[in-house]
């Protein structure tokens, strides 16, 4: 008996073990380096913290959506971190800082980071983050989202295109707004990452 | 007829901008379509025809085995400054979870001078270079700044003992891992950068841990 497998079947098996040779060599150049690194893994909707091929931490991604170019399976930096009201460190005035029993906690946590924000990433390439917007409030933040990807988008792709250059814009919305915020927290400019 | 005339005036220009907000549109997302459908066939086109499944699964494993010979086989720590936990771990498998206290991320001015710092836990790759037992603290000059007191000069004047617990673990730059007074405020941001642990866990982590251990803090 014989199986006859169809060609393109074939093909779409190559072309996604051909896509995880280029992930594996683009992960193995970032693992040799003493730094921490991103997987931003969009087929498997999981993000990966890691450090010497070991997984440090781990996001889940609910939902994730792509406009423009596509994004080659590359190291590629973080440039900056882009939100609407970024954190803002507290200035100590000297002989306030008392640890007795009165002590108030003034740090920069992690309930200080934005849950929605924007990774600019070298290569003109934006991955926008943000939690799931759950209940009746938000249909605001649905309807901005919507608008913006349907008419500020556009308008980026003509600039962008009229420059010649690429550009690359991916959605991701994560379960809740402590993981959004944490990957703000732990994703540091300059930092290198992967998207798959 | 005049209000014919100024309606006239305003809507075309209006109507002229919202023809080429129009147009722009269209383009946008004409050029995105294009560019969408290369996400679906970029990695098919690339690899055609070079090189065969079999090879390529063989270098796949070959790779992975690269990577995990790249991780450390014995006892490691990581540092979560965001949720400010530690964990004690070898392998995939956790021995110890810890509540701590990381950096505070506050600034500190030296009020007429230039001089400034930034309370964070540094992020990355370290090891450990120093084990102490009842270490005592040198305070830097930061420390009386803070406390609104002179900077002194003599050396014995900045000792303090008994304020680091029983262990302390440098991990260079003057970063230690050390014990702490304060166990009320583990689980909180309100270091100078160090990393404050309770003493049960950190005898866990001096006991288990050498020169040389490897250490990553996100």
């Amino acid at each position: 008996m014989v199986f006859a497998i169809p060609a393109n079947i074939l093909g779409y098996c190559n072309a996604i073990n051909n896509s995880e040779k280029l992930l594996l060599e683009s992960e193995l150049t970032l693992a040799k380096k003493p730094s921490l690194y991103f997987i931003f893994d969009l087929r498997n909707k999981k993000i990966y913290l890691k450090a010497r091929g070991i997984l440090l931490r781990e996001w889940e991604i609910r939902k994730v959506r792509y406009w423009g170019n596509p994004v080659a399976i590359k190291p590629i930096a973080l440039t900056e971190k882009i939100a609407i009201l970024p954190p803002k460190r507290e200035s100590i005035k000297p002989e306030d800082s008392d640890e007795d029993e009165k002590y108030e906690v003034k740090a920069l946590e992690l309930d200080d980071m934005p849950s929605s924000y924007t990774l600019s990433l070298t290569g003109d390439i934006f991955l926008c983050v943000k939690p799931e917007a759950k209940g009746w409030i938000s249909i605001f933040p649905i309807a901005l989202s919507t608008l913006r990807w349907y008419t500020l988008l556009p308008l980026k792709t003509v600039w962008f295109s009229v420059k010649k250059k690429p550009f690359t814009s991916i959605e991701i919305v994560l379960n809740i707004k402590r993981e959004s915020q944490a990957l703000y927290w732990a994703f540091t400019e300059r930092m290198e990452c992967i998207i798959f | 007829m005049f209000k014919k005339k100024s309606f006239v005036i305003i809507c075309i220009p209006l109507g002229a901008l919202l023809l080429i907000f129009i147009s722009l549109e269209i383009a946008g997302h004409l050029i995105a379509r294009k560019s969408s459908n290369q996400w679906r066939n970029s990695s098919t086109e690339k690899n055609k025809g070079k090189i065969g499944w079999k090879e390529t699964s063989s270098m796949n494993n070959y790779l992975r085995r690269r990577i995990a010979n790249l991780s450390p086989r014995e006892i490691y720590i990581v540092i979560d400054t965001a949720n400010n936990i530690l964990y004690l771990k070898k392998g995939e498998q956790i021995i110890r979870k810890s509540v701590i206290s990381c950096g505070s991320g506050n600034i500190l001015s030296e009020p007429g001078g230039e001089r400034k710092w930034v309370f964070d836990t540094p992020k990355g790759k370290f090891f450990v270079k120093s084990k102490i037992k009842d270490p005592y603290w040198i305070k830097p000059d930061w420390a009386f700044i803070e406390e609104g007191k002179d900077v002194p000069n003599d050396l014995k004047d900045r000792v303090e003992a008994n304020f680091l617990g029983e262990y302390a673990l440098g991990f260079g730059d003057g970063y230690f891992i050390h014990g702490t007074l304060y166990t009320r405020l583990l689980g909180r941001n309100v270091t100078h950068g160090c990393i404050r642990v309770g003493d049960e866990d950190l005898k866990e982590l001096y006991m288990s841990t050498s020169i040389g251990t490897k250490i990553y803090i996100y």
